[in-house]
């Protein structure tokens, strides 16, 4: 069930008024939880149990680390429960890929090993809700949080449907303690939900399901490609996966929200960033804060010196690579990544300094447009890397880029790009300006009526029907 | 006291006012839009009427019979018995259990029914269409009563109300189809819907080469055509129509024609269908406009075979 389908459109209907009906929070509590399971059925019912035993584990985990008082035993209980989580993503996630290379691996020098490939159905939002659910072990280990005594408010702070299959990946101890609590039905709760499902319907379906017109048949091409044609398949995908995921992510927010829960932001204009870490401030942030708070600073974060750090770094954003997927081209995004926010670390240290035209206001304002311009670039050629369907495609593709082979027909085609995008440039341009996620609803009354009018009668006429599945589903 | 002159003085404590204000001018735009004429396909189907008087013979089905069966042609075979097309371009099995209820309410239901739908047709999805462009409110909720595609249903209501869901197509489609059809031109290769008879069964389009089959909701409707009308007592003649050699050879490796002929023979064993033709006559190129639809002369030749067929049954 998408959230771009009138299904899903019917099915939060009837969820919304029979929540909005129950007495009290525990009731809501409860029957969202069997609505959460329900729409997870209705993607494949069989991997529901994956979904009880994980949140069953981490239950109990949960409170034998609360209730243990010697670290040792606390440490151990956590080893396993990382190695049980990580061993269930592993599994369904990565066997075939591991498989597949440590064979290829072993046969180079001479071993030969056959090891069964698996015909293994990838549960959607697995990477999701691993996450999760281990987010609420750690942060009982690390005394962040109590465990919480009910097991159906944990396993709908698992399960919640919202944000199950594709996030924003929640802490514990943001959503649990939403779930613990009543919540407020409000009319500002609701629409502000209202302006978030219909921006993130804008998004998917007339920006990311129009794109994927242009980028799917670049990417498919086996032959040549010029360097125009590369650059026009790097643009649209970067605006395609944007508008995909940012736009689910909208409508988790959305839909939450009109129950009465707050989801974090997971995208703040990332297309705005100065620099790979002001990026990674603003791109799937739910992910990267995750991946701050329990990989990098757990390995040591910047506490250990220069080179362990730049170690760290690069560790990190490669299995933040590898979460993505089993595939070599996801390594290498995160490697690229990883490069791009050591580089910078570097070039801070060596320049902490401003350059000279830059202290004037005129000369600040262009600095700032060049160092947008210039991130924007480098993020382009990661979306390359993270498209392309194979090493050997990103070399041919990276060839063709760099080897300027300019043709005029795709000129046309990458305006028609940037009018698909146009409304969501302007928009997000005033956001910018404003530091203001909520400009536009924030706006006079009219400005509000116009935009919603707008994005509608786009969504009705332009947006995809065809109901395209959402890009980070596969994740 | 906010100035009542200045729609900037809108009470903004009020976040809710914004989504009413948008839901409450779609409605009214809605309303507006409504006296713009649809697109073609809805315009077709608004002017599908009934007969004036019940005819003797009535030929159903989609743009194949409409154009391939010549109402005089037949009538002339048929000791010149009133003969009526309600063949309605761009349909499917769906609409014809409409066209004859209504016929039947309005005292015109034909005295027997050529039938000759491209079996295409039976695969694909036009709940939207028959619902938001044809059915009456009243019909609706006979096809809700089908429990099938209730999603599509619903979404045919949405178009009935809607004139710019109804028309989302042709007016988004002016933007939309053109940056398609370039990158498949640039990059794909793309297949166009060649308006002339394909040669070579590469030139097929592929959405004919596909094994024979029937979407669960076309098959309901058909059946409660079907039984519509022996509960009437009004005969039904199944006919194949003819097709261009590619196609006919594109079809060969999915064993089309012999699971088309197991369809009709079932739908004779369970209501007494009268197949007249079950092998899809294959004509030369020259006689087709396109992959399927026959020219006039072709067209003329075929209702003048299937005349003589049908008088020879009766």
């Amino acid at each position: 069930m998408l959230f771009n389908t009138l299904e899903f459109g019917i099915f939060f209907s009837v969820v919304l008024g029979i929540y909005a009906l129950l007495p009290s929070f525990r009731w809501q509590n409860y029957f969202l939880l069997v609505a959460s399971y329900f729409f997870y059925a209705c993607w494949d019912y069989r991997f529901l149990s994956l979904i009880f035993i994980s949140t069953t584990v981490d239950f109990f985990v949960g409170r034998l680390l609360f209730e243990t008082t010697s670290q040792s035993r606390r440490k151990f209980i956590l080893f396993w429960s990382i190695l049980f989580n990580l061993g269930f993503l592993g599994f369904f996630k990565y066997y075939n890929f591991f498989a597949y290379n440590l064979q290829m691996v072993l046969g180079d020098i001479g071993l030969s090993t056959s090891l069964a490939s698996l015909n293994i159905i990838l549960p959607v939002g697995i990477s999701f809700y691993t996450f999760q659910s281990m987010s609420y072990t750690l942060d009982i280990y690390r005394g962040v949080m109590q465990p919480t005594r009910r097991f159906s408010d944990f396993a709908l702070n698992v399960a919640f449907f919202p944000h199950m299959v594709a996030g924003p990946i929640q802490r514990a101890n943001s959503l649990l303690l939403q779930i613990c609590a009543p919540r407020q039905m409000t009319r500002e709760t609701f629409a502000e939900g209202f302006y978030l499902i219909l921006w993130g319907l804008f998004k998917k379906m007339v920006i990311a399901d129009n794109l994927v017109l242009i980028v799917d048949p670049i990417f498919a091409q086996t032959g040549h490609h010029t360097a125009t044609q590369v650059f026009t398949g790097m643009l649209a995908f970067a605006f395609q996966i944007y508008g995909d995921f940012s736009g689910y992510s909208d409508i988790a927010r959305g839909t939450a929200l009109m129950m009465g829960f707050r989801l974090m932001v997971n995208f703040n204009l990332p297309y705005f960033a100065l620099n790979p870490q002001d990026f990674w401030r603003r791109w799937h942030i739910s992910l990267s804060t995750w991946l701050r708070d329990y990989l990098y600073v757990s390995l040591g974060g910047n506490r250990r010196g220069e080179g362990q750090t730049y170690l760290n770094l690069m560790l990190t954003m490669m299995l933040g690579g590898l979460w993505h997927g089993a595939a070599w081209t996801y390594v290498l995004w995160g490697v690229y990544h990883g490069l791009l926010l050591c580089l910078h670390r570097l070039i801070r240290t060596l320049f902490p300094n401003e350059p000279a035209f830059a202290q004037s206001p005129m000369g600040q304002t262009v600095w700032k447009v060049v160092r947008i311009a210039f991130m924007f670039c480098l993020t382009l050629y990661g979306w390359l890397i993270f498209r392309a369907t194979s090493l050997h495609q990103l070399w041919d593709m990276t060839r063709a880029l760099f080897s300027l082979n300019l043709d005029s027909s795709a000129v046309w085609l990458i305006l028609k790009i940037l009018l698909y995008c146009l409304p969501l440039l302007l928009v997000q341009f005033f956001q910018y300006r404003k530091n203001n996620l909520d400009v536009v609803r924030q706006g006079p009354v009219p400005v509000q009526v116009g935009f919603y009018l707008a994005c509608f009668y786009l969504i009705v006429l332009i947006g995809g029907f065809n109901a395209q599945s959402f890009i980070y589903f596969q994740f | 006291m906010p100035s009542p002159s200045s729609i900037f003085s809108f009470d903004r404590r009020n976040p809710v006012l914004p989504v009413v204000i948008f839901a409450t001018l779609v409605v009214v735009m809605e309303a507006a839009f409504s006296f713009l004429p649809d697109n073609d396909v809805v315009q077709r189907l608004h002017a599908s009427g009934l007969p004036s008087t019940a005819p003797d013979w009535q030929i159903m089905g989609d743009s194949v019979a409409k154009s391939g069966i010549v109402e005089t042609q037949l009538s002339d075979c048929l000791d010149h018995k009133l003969v009526f097309n309600a063949a309605i371009s761009g349909t499917g099995p769906d609409f014809p259990y409409f066209t004859l209820k209504r016929e039947l309410d309005a005292g015109v239901a034909p005295k027997a029914i050529v039938y000759a739908p491209s079996p295409h047709t039976f695969a694909s999805r036009r709940v939207a269409l028959l619902v938001g462009g044809y059915c009456t409110w009243p019909e609706v909720g006979d096809v809700f009563a089908t429990r099938a595609e209730s999603t599509e249903t619903l979404y045919g209501v949405l178009c009935k109300l809607s004139y710019t869901l109804r028309n989302r197509e042709k007016i988004g489609g002016l933007f939309k189809a053109s940056v398609a059809d370039e990158v498949q031109e640039e990059y794909g290769g793309k297949i166009k819907n060649a308006p002339h008879c394909p040669l070579t069964v590469a030139q097929v389009l592929p959405q004919l080469r596909k094994p024979f089959s029937v979407l669960k909701f076309n098959g309901l409707m058909l059946d409660k055509f079907l039984q519509l009308a022996g509960d009437n007592h009004i005969p039904v003649y199944w006919t194949t129509m003819p097709v261009p050699p590619a196609v006919h050879e594109s079809r060969e490796p999915y064993a089309f024609d012999e699971n088309y002929q197991a369809f009709l023979a079932d739908m004779h064993d369970r209501y007494g269908v009268t197949v007249v033709l079950k092998d899809f006559p294959v004509y030369d190129n020259q006689s087709f406009r396109d992959s399927l639809h026959m020219n006039h002369q072709a067209a003329e030749r075929f209702s003048q075979f299937l005349g003589d067929k049908l008088a020879n049954l009766k």
